[in-house]
């Protein structure tokens, strides 16, 4: 008798992950990214191993950076809270995996937009445009990139977009490095400081952000910039969400606009009563841009307000408040001779 | 088992057979299911996020560097060849692994016998720091060290060795071998040692007792091929100082001798253990009797104890060998590109996670099944000796 | 790292039987060869005992615990362990809550030295141990009144060493039980599933079952039945956990006479009756050394959850050493790890053993 039960127990089991089968497979496709992200109350965000400035978590466990930032506007954007992202630390070689798989739902981690890359993932806007760079010991009296011959170079491995620009160093120069890869720029990073290699290569912003902070006699090291390819590191989200695409790519350009236009997290309130026409549509008077994103008519007000414009983000993390201080050049608006410019709303 | 006592818990009874049928169709219904809701989710999502699938990337530009390669290797090869050079990468350090290993874990197993208490107290801390240190501590430690060494200019330890934070560097022969010489050295060598056991094996069946030919045999070997580099000009390198690095001889790069000294240090502690054991699963009686005979330590230990001792150990030491290959996808902490590390740069460049990782799953799992095969092998052999 | 099936080592002597009876001088100098062995080892040790102790304590610096301290000594700089051991212990989980996860591992550990006792094991234990659980999951994330929500991708640290370890091979050992029973089983299909997963898994190395676990799995899985990063983690500590265990109680199984069963089975009991009263009882009691084996490989596993972005202790270790106002003493703080691990593992290692030894002496 209980064997028979214990039957009926096995088959009603059965049944039941038969009927995940049949449920459970079709279901996968229809939710979009953004219903997934409301229904579950906080958006996924990568964060890096921790480059100081663009994304990394403080002592208090808040990530911290230009890059987790931009990923607080989604957030305050979608979900009407900017505190509402969880940040999910990934290496140069899981983060794209992590996005088509659904891990994360937004990529704002230093990445280059590339063809390949844009095959796989949708890169929707480009939030940093960089070059590459090394560090190099002073000691070793390095001048120009010519006399790099030789050098070994300590760099992350994953198929990291600098390899291309030190393909090119080499190509163009007629010297040979030694690459010594690592799983995270920060291993890379603190290697090539103990002088397991004589440089370091990585993105600009984060040299450049890492001698200013993690670097413990910055005097000893040079700064050099090398290969003539500008990165475009972007904002990147699964493919086949148009939602998800409008959403990301307008509230990107919200930032810059809103620092063109001169509406800071200070000033918003003001600006919402009092700015021009378009401001004030902007930031919610009227609920036209946020019903077409289906979003909550404040979003832009949101983002804003709880995040603030392209430049404070900028200069909260890289620029004049923050210990790295960088300068804005490929950065800043077009209208002080930079790249960025805002995509008109209507 | 006596026959006449029949296949125990034989279904003679009805309902046990239909119960039985009923348990089995449950296990493959669910597992079926399982498994078809993996593979309908993941075909949705695929199909969702607009990714491709297939192995036709496996033919396309690899475009990265692996910083050393056992097999040839450049960018401009197929990402199939980059995985091919990673494969090699990982099973070239797990045998030299295991090798090294096998034989320090031996000695360390017999230390542990030892009647000298310095000696037995020594290897029981190598033993125990190896059993209750994690394998990634040890490897993310030993490479600290070669942080302490001098880093610009290197450390001479002894005449025509050094190390510095840039390797280990020894002396090494520059052979000045055309293919053709080497091709003809090596059919020499294989074809001499093969006459020589032959004549060996013939002789010893003849006689009961092998003569030591194949010895005989190595040594001329070694003796020939060492002519032959001298007569064609071969030189000794000795590692040079150029700069800030080091040129000529054989150099070991940190991030490689880090692996293979830890995986060697960790694996030894544990193969000893095995030792151990083994030696003692040997009965007393064997020991008392050979000494007896009137045979000394060592000859007791080699002729009489590891022989039977191996039956013993083999299992133990396939599972063994088996974790240093998954153990050297710890590589990745350090630098070394094995096959983990390379894949991972795979999947980066050409966003193939599914197929990569149905790549890692199934090259893992070809590498540890042909080596848990051959120690089965090896096993039987070991086995047949029995009498 | 992996489980390694010895046979049960037994105390030495063997080799030596009449070795105890022999003084200290004698088995250091008896033979020739033990004199040398004992001269040159004794020299190694002794030039390694002295720089040991004059770079671990006298030449070390150890407080005040500031950068300053580090830079002007020689020796060990033990001063960064002590400034920043709350962020090794403990990651970043919010500073003003980290009494939380510190009472947590106070427990666990408190839990785990309370039930080496084999006086109190019982199912009130037992009981206790799922309370101790809930528990520690409710400290963890909060979310309850007073408590404030802590996600588990702020966890780190020790507690994350210790919540793996605990709840992996708690909830292993069920597992691995039936495994083992359903490998052996006479229905062929039910052993020929159980044998798939058991030599997949074994076959394939830690880090990627973890690497499909925390990335691949999303993809795999209904968003409605997928866990956070953490439990995924957990979820793949605990199958590889499972697979080990599961050959290690087959082997006890297999080691205990068919008689056991048949004659269980004319007593007229039940299929898991018999398992449950009369052979796993013996099959696990025999297995225990290598059971203690595989458990300790496995809370060394713990470590690897570095390379999925899990903060456990290594990887708030790796952390702490980023602050560049101090000198960056690696080896210290890998010292200072592993001596964690070391403890865990050993103090583990020396109660089974001390278990086998009254088991022996009782038979």
């Amino acid at each position: 008798m209980i064997s028979f039960w214990r039957g009926c127990t096995a088959m009603a089991l059965a049944a039941a992950v038969l009927s995940g089968c049949t449920g459970g497979g079709g279901s996968a496709t229809d939710a979009g990214g953004v219903a997934k992200i409301k229904a579950r109350g906080y958006l996924s965000c990568s964060g890096s191993q921790g480059i100081p400035g663009l994304s990394r978590p403080d002592e208090k466990g808040v990530w911290r950076g230009f890059d987790s930032d931009v990923c607080r506007a989604f957030a305050a954007a979608i979900l009407g809270d900017a505190q509402k992202v969880r940040f999910v630390p990934l290496n140069a070689a899981q983060r794209l995996p992590a996005l088509q798989t659904g891990e994360i739902d937004v990529l704002s981690r230093t990445s280059t937009l590339t063809f390949t890359r844009d095959m796989a993932v949708r890169f929707v806007a480009v939030t940093l445009y960089d070059s590459d760079a090394v560090l190099v010991r002073k000691s070793l009296g390095v001048k120009g990139p010519a006399d790099l011959g030789g050098k070994t170079v300590c760099m992350q491995g994953g198929g990291s977009l600098v390899e291309n620009a030190l393909d090119e160093l080499e190509e163009a120069e007629k010297i040979k490095l030694e690459r010594v890869y690592f799983d995270s720029t920060i291993t890379a990073r603190d290697t090539y400081l103990a002088g397991r290699c004589d440089l370091y290569v990585t993105d600009g912003l984060a040299a450049r952000s890492q001698l200013a902070t993690v670097v413990k006699n910055p005097q000893e090291h040079d700064l050099l910039f090398i290969g003539k390819t500008i990165e475009p590191n972007g904002v990147a989200i699964p493919r086949g969400d148009d939602r998800m695409f409008d959403i990301v790519r307008w509230t990107a350009n919200l930032l810059i606009w809103a620092e063109a236009n001169g509406i800071t997290s200070a000033n918003v309130d003001q600006q919402l009563a009092s700015g021009s026409s378009e401001i004030k549509r902007v930031l919610g008077a009227d609920d036209a841009y946020g019903r077409a994103l289906g979003l909550d008519q404040k979003w832009a007000y949101n983002v804003i307000k709880q995040v603030g414009n392209y430049g404070e983000i900028w200069d909260r993390n890289l620029g004049a408040n923050s210990p790295i201080k960088a300068e804005r050049r490929l950065n800043a608006l077009q209208a002080n001779g930079g790249l960025q410019f805002p995509l008109p709303w209507d | 088992m006596a026959p006449n006592i029949g296949p125990r818990g034989a279904p003679v009874r009805e309902p046990v057979n239909v119960r039985a049928i009923a348990i089995q169709a449950g296990a493959v219904t669910a597992a079926l299911c399982a498994v078809g809701l993996v593979v309908l989710t993941t075909l949705g999502n695929l199909t969702a996020r607009g990714i491709p699938i297939g192995f036709d990337f496996l033919s396309g530009r690899a475009g990265f560097t692996i910083s050393e390669s056992l097999i040839s290797y450049s960018p401009n090869d197929s990402n199939l060849w980059a995985i091919l050079a990673g494969v090699g990468n990982t099973v070239a350090a797990s045998l030299l692994v295991i090798v090294i290993s096998t034989v320090t874990g031996t000695l360390l197993g017999i230390a542990r016998l030892s009647t000298n208490p310095l000696v037995s107290a020594l290897a029981r801390v190598w033993v125990e720091t190896a059993r209750n240190t994690p394998l990634l501590l040890l490897l993310l430690f030993i490479y600290t060290i070669w942080w302490s060494l001098p880093a610009d200019s290197a450390n001479q330890l002894v005449p025509g060795v050094y190390a510095s934070m840039r390797g280990l560097a020894v002396p090494w022969f520059d052979a000045a071998w055309s293919p053709g010489t080497a091709v003809l050295l090596v059919a020499l060598v294989i074809a001499l040692l093969a006459v020589a056991a032959t004549a060996a094996t013939i002789v010893g069946r003849r006689t009961g007792r092998r003569p030591p030919y194949l010895r005989l045999a190595a040594g001329g070997a070694a003796i020939i091929v060492m002519l032959a580099f001298l007569a064609t000009g071969g030189t000794l390198d000795r590692p040079r100082q150029v700069g800030t690095s080091l040129q000529g001889g054989a150099t070991l790069t940190p991030e490689t001798a880090t692996l293979l000294l830890g995986l060697v240090f960790y694996t030894t502690g544990f193969i000893a253990e095995i030792v151990r054991s083994g030696i003692n699963a040997v009965p007393r009686g064997q020991w008392e009797a050979a000494r007896a005979l009137g045979l000394s330590s060592g000859k007791i230990l080699r002729l009489i104890i590891l022989p039977q001792m191996m039956r013993v150990i083999v299992p133990p030491m396939t599972s063994q060998y088996i974790n240093v290959v998954k153990n050297s996808t710890l590589a990745l902490a350090i630098g070394y590109s094995d096959l983990m590390v390379v894949m991972g740069t795979v999947i980066n460049k050409t966003s193939r996670a599914v197929e990569g990782t149905a790549i890692i799953i199934a090259a893992y799992l070809l590498i540890n099944l042909t080596l848990s095969a051959m120690m089965n092998l090896y096993n039987r052999r070991v086995m047949i000796r029995e009498r | 790292m992996n489980a390694v099936a010895l046979a049960d080592p037994v105390p030495d002597a063997r080799a030596a039987p009449v070795a105890k009876r022999r003084s200290w001088l004698k088995l250091l100098f008896g033979t020739p060869l033990n004199a040398l062995l004992t001269i040159i080892f004794g020299m190694a040790i002794a030039r390694m005992s002295v720089w040991l102790v004059d770079w671990a304590i006298i030449n070390a610096a150890f407080f005040p615990a500031e950068p300053a301290s580090c830079q002007a000594a020689q020796g060990a700089c033990w001063s960064f362990v002590i400034a920043k051991h709350s962020q090794i212990l403990f990651g970043i989980y919010p500073p003003e809550e980290r009494w939380r996860p510190a009472l947590v591992c106070l427990l666990l550990i408190g839990l785990l030295i309370y039930s080496v006792r084999p006086a109190s094991w019982g199912p009130r234990l037992f009981g206790l141990w799922v309370a101790a659980i809930v528990a520690v999951f409710v400290l963890m994330l909060g979310g309850v009144p007073g408590l404030t929500f802590v996600p588990t991708a702020l966890w780190g640290g020790l507690p994350i060493t210790l919540i793996l370890t605990v709840v992996a091979i708690g909830a292993a050992f069920p597992l691995a039980i039936m495994l083992a029973l359903a490998r052996r089983s006479k229905l062929p299909a039910v052993s020929a599933l159980s044998v798939l997963f058991i030599e997949t898994t074994r076959a394939l190395p830690l880090l990627s079952i973890l690497f499909i676990a925390s990335i691949m799995l999303p993809l795999l899985l209904p968003e409605a039945l997928l866990p956070d990063k953490f439990f995924r983690a957990l979820l793949a500590l605990l199958l590889f956990a499972a697979a080990y265990m599961a050959e290690v109680v087959r082997g006890g199984l297999q080691a205990l006479p068919k008689g056991q069963s048949e004659a269980a089975e004319a007593l007229g009991l039940s299929y898991w009756q018999r398992q449950r009263l009369i052979i796993l009882p013996q099959a696990i009691t025999i297995v225990i050394p290598a059971l203690t084996n595989t458990i300790i490989v496995m809370i060394k596993n713990t470590s690897l959850v570095l390379v999925v972005g899990l903060f456990d202790l290594v990887s708030s270790g790796k952390a702490a050493l980023a602050d560049p106002s101090w000198s960056s003493p690696a080896a210290e703080t890998y010292l200072f790890i592993a001596a964690i691990y070391f403890i865990l593992c050993f103090g583990f290692g020396r109660f089974a053993d001390s278990l086998e030894r009254r088991r022996k002496v009782s038979r």
